[in-house]
């Protein structure tokens, strides 16, 4: 029987009762953004009554002491609401706090009588949703232990949520799939990459699918190269001994910019559903043309920056940060250039680089579109100096979250003298309210069952055999580090990967 | 020569879209952003200016206000630009607002202006905030131009006639809202969400009575379309009750209360604007703010077509 009182166009979608276990609760990534995020869900109205939140980790504490410390992080790491005192009094009645070590096989059978009690108290009707916020070496003892005990099933539905990185190359990813699918179904796996979740990420699929006017020219007759950008002004900061162990590459491209790119050239679903639309993004990761070691010196650029002044100040390298190696090889830029082996896209480029302590936070994606074949304006060349033709369509992502088109248009006054003009869509002044946080989307989204917007193992597999070429021959070389300054936008050797083919990096 | 003309009212804002770029040069100008034409229908000395403003922001549109007097003055108009700075631009952005002003006779002046005023190819949407305005000969011609209506009855002494002639409207095949609808939305959407369980739904069966608490003398609309809407999803009638709680300066839902020989499922206003929850083993809390005029038109603006659970609520008054 449906709820007869159901009204789809005026109510926001609504998921069922469950007990949501984080394990690793007194981390940082719960702290600034789990908690947050899910008590931002029960301000929007979007929880039921009933939602139980169990959080685990080592340090002994009370369900009130974790309570306080969880009223805490809140206040301090909420963003664009208002903290109530009321709600949240109602929503740390949800909030319970398991201690013990997750390496631990005893802490599990604990854990499992919580988790019935919580049902009991909360009626959860038995939907579990386990979030592993912990180290991604403690990954796979969480899982054994967990199906140890029988948490993988339940009275109503088990799902587990895993952060990234899955795996830290395709051998170690394969072992952690291995791992769990030993204990669950691949439908009971969330794999989190919150990138997807961003509303402008998810919009690129609105843009591509819900528009009639663009799939026509979306293929390599009219589309030149496509550039994707990652930038990150700051350094590594206080991340620096995990930075130093993952990169640029691995902690970039491998995951959330081969996902933006499996969006920006997927095939249409034919459905708007999470394994058709999966299937697409799958289809697409594994059509990237596998590299040859020999081809990646001129596909690939590692950079790492060096100490600079920037805007006046110091700015420290990546070899002086805290809890870096003074001789460090790992890279903080990378930029690669993809092919994808189909009928659409062959021999279009996709150059994509990401970086730390870049001029500043962009994260954009650009469709450089093929110059006009003869040019009737005489004093008009078609490309530009920068060798880049007219048209270049901008999806940017963020922080100003927009799509600007960019074409030519006739100089006012006499003569036929050109230039560029922007046609510009800004996300914010067209929809002004708030966008949900990337967490708070997928969250309900695994609450709800769809895992649109979660990687598949096989998009996890494809990702990881684009870029273990790389991996293999970076890590038997040795690079010249520093080749870029702190502020600038990288590596000199990255413009020369794409000169090569005629093509300049946009700035964005 | 008409006294107004839109031509000329056009011409008007092109004059301020050339200024406002030349003083914002530096920052590069000012962005123009139009998604609808907003035409509101208000009483002389309405001040909707911080609705218009907090609107733009979501739904920027070229708004066309008209304002209404009993002076027998002739039309007149003005136009001009409201721009903000979203925080962290350097770029304005700039919506533009056309300002009438009419009396009830010369309201017969409007449509023809407002014909060559809309914005081209974008949805219209009247906001009738003058419900005596829709008594006016012209008003027909008025909503022939737009996509959907939205009026207000708050504050509106003749809600009855107001709520029989939405009923008219809608059976007319005009699209139709009404804010006393959607101030109800969160009442609603509790009220389904106490039923999300199926052990709950499955106690529905037993419900055969209905009280809802106000906070007025009588039951306004929005309570009336409470009732209507319950009795319409459980398609049947149930024994409804109404009773006065309290009193505020406009008609507001205090308590919803279903409950049968041995049930009951009820949703209570208590302090600080807190909704409480209450089922048998249930009870949670849900914060209620006090809505402001424009988030209720941003519900109405985000729903251009037709809203058939409310249709279906009108077609049963």
């Amino acid at each position: 029987m449906e709820n007869p009182f159901e009204d789809r166009l005026r109510f926001e979608r609504r998921v069922p009762p469950c007990a949501i276990v984080i394990f690793g609760a007194n981390g940082d990534l719960t702290q600034r953004k789990l908690i947050p995020a899910l008590y931002r869900l029960a301000y929007e109205r979007r929880f039921p009554p009933g939602i139980a939140i169990i959080g685990n980790s080592r340090t002994p504490m009370t369900d009130d002491q974790f309570r306080e410390k969880m009223r805490e992080a809140v206040q301090k790491f909420l963003e664009d609401s208002p903290f109530d005192v009321d709600l949240w009094n109602d929503f740390a009645k949800g909030l319970f706090y398991c201690s013990g070590d997750i390496g631990d096989p005893a802490m599990y059978a604990g854990l499992k009588v919580r988790i019935a009690q919580v049902a009991e108290e909360r009626g959860t009707a038995g939907n579990v949703l386990f979030y592993l916020s912990t180290q991604p070496s403690q990954y796979i003892p969480v899982v054994q232990n967990l199906g140890a005990v029988g948490l993988n099933n339940s009275a109503g539905w088990t799902r587990i949520i895993i952060e990234k990185p899955f795996g830290h190359d395709t051998e170690s990813s394969n072992v952690l799939h291995d791992a769990v699918r030993q204990v669950f179904r691949e439908s009971q796996v969330y794999r989190i990459d919150h990138y997807l979740g961003k509303e402008t990420v998810q919009n690129v699929l609105a843009f591509r699918f819900g528009n009639g006017i663009f799939e026509p020219l979306w293929n390599r007759r009219y589309v030149s190269h496509v550039q994707i950008t990652a930038a990150e002004s700051i350094g590594v900061g206080s991340r620096g001994g995990y930075y130093q162990e993952a990169g640029a590459l691995r902690d970039m491209i491998q995951n959330h910019l081969l996902q933006v790119m499996a969006t920006i050239a997927m095939e249409p679903p034919a459905v708007f559903e999470p394994d058709a639309v999966r299937d697409e993004r799958a289809k697409l990761l594994r059509s990237i043309r596998t590299l040859k070691p020999e081809d990646v010196a001129t596909h690939a650029v590692a950079g790492q920056y060096g100490a600079a002044r920037v805007g006046g100040e110091d700015a420290l390298g990546f070899r002086q940060e805290k809890g870096v190696d003074p001789e460090s090889q790992t890279n903080t830029y990378a930029a690669m250039t993809f092919f994808v082996e189909n009928w659409r896209w062959a021999g279009v480029p996709f150059y994509i680089r990401t970086g730390k302590r870049m001029p500043k936070r962009v994260t954009d994606i650009a469709i450089q579109f093929n110059d006009a074949p003869h040019s009737v304006f005489v004093d008009a060349p078609i490309m530009s100096r920068s060798g880049r033709g007219p048209n270049l369509l901008i999806l940017r992502i963020q922080p100003e979250e927009g799509i600007s088109l960019r074409f030519r248009s006739k100089q006012p006054g006499a003569g036929m003298r050109l230039r560029p003009v922007s046609m510009d869509f800004n996300y914010g002044s067209s929809f002004g309210e708030r966008s949900p946080s990337a967490y708070e989307t997928l969250l309900l989204d695994a609450m709800a069952g769809d895992s649109t917007l979660y990687t598949r193992q096989d998009m996890v597999d494809a990702s990881w055999k684009a870029v273990q070429p790389v991996l293999d021959v970076w890590s038997e070389t040795k690079h010249h580090f520093p080749n870029y300054d702190a502020g600038s936008w990288g590596p000199q050797a990255s413009e020369e990967m794409l000169q090569r083919r005629g093509h300049t990096w946009r700035v964005p | 020569m008409p006294a107004v003309q839109a031509e000329k009212l056009l011409q008007q804002l092109d004059e301020v879209w050339v200024s406002l770029g030349k003083q914002q040069e530096e920052a590069g100008g000012v962005l123009r952003a139009c998604a609808i034409t907003l035409i509101a229908v208000v009483d002389e000395a309405a001040d909707i200016g911080e609705t218009l403003a907090d609107i733009m922001h979501d739904n920027p549109s070229r708004a066309i206000v008209i304002r209404i007097s009993d002076d027998g003055r002739p039309l007149s108009a003005r136009a001009f630009a409201q721009c903000w700075m979203p925080f962290g631009r350097r770029q304005q952005i700039c919506c533009e607002q056309v300002e009438m002003a009419a009396s009830s006779a010369s309201f017969a002046d409007v449509p023809s202006v407002l014909r060559g005023l809309l914005a081209p190819d974008l949805p219209v949407v009247l906001w009738v905030r003058h419900p005596d305005a829709l008594k006016l000969p012209a008003m027909a011609a008025v909503m022939a131009l737009a996509h959907k209506v939205v009026v207000e009855p708050r504050g509106y002494e003749d809600w009855k006639w107001l709520m029989d002639e939405v009923a008219r409207l809608n059976r007319a095949g005009i699209v139709i809202a009404d804010l006393a609808w959607t101030r109800i939305t969160r009442w609603r959407d509790l009220t389904a969400r106490l039923f999300d369980a199926p052990e709950r739904r499955a106690q529905l069966a037993q419900v055969d009575r209905l009280v809802i608490e106000h906070s007025s003398p009588e039951p306004g609309p929005a309570v009336r379309y409470m009732a209507a809407w319950i009795a319409n999803s459980l398609g049947r009638r149930l024994d409804t009750r109404f009773h006065q709680a309290g009193s505020t300066k406009y008609w507001q839902i205090q308590s919803v209360v279903l409950s049968g020989p041995s049930v009951e499922f009820a949703l209570r206003r208590t302090e600080h604007q807190v909704v409480q929850m209450q089922a048998a083993s249930l009870e949670s809390c849900t914060l209620f703010p006090q809505l402001k005029e424009a988030e209720l038109l941003r519900e109405e603006l985000a729903i251009l077509g037709p809203d058939p659970v409310f249709q279906k609520v009108l077609a049963a008054q």
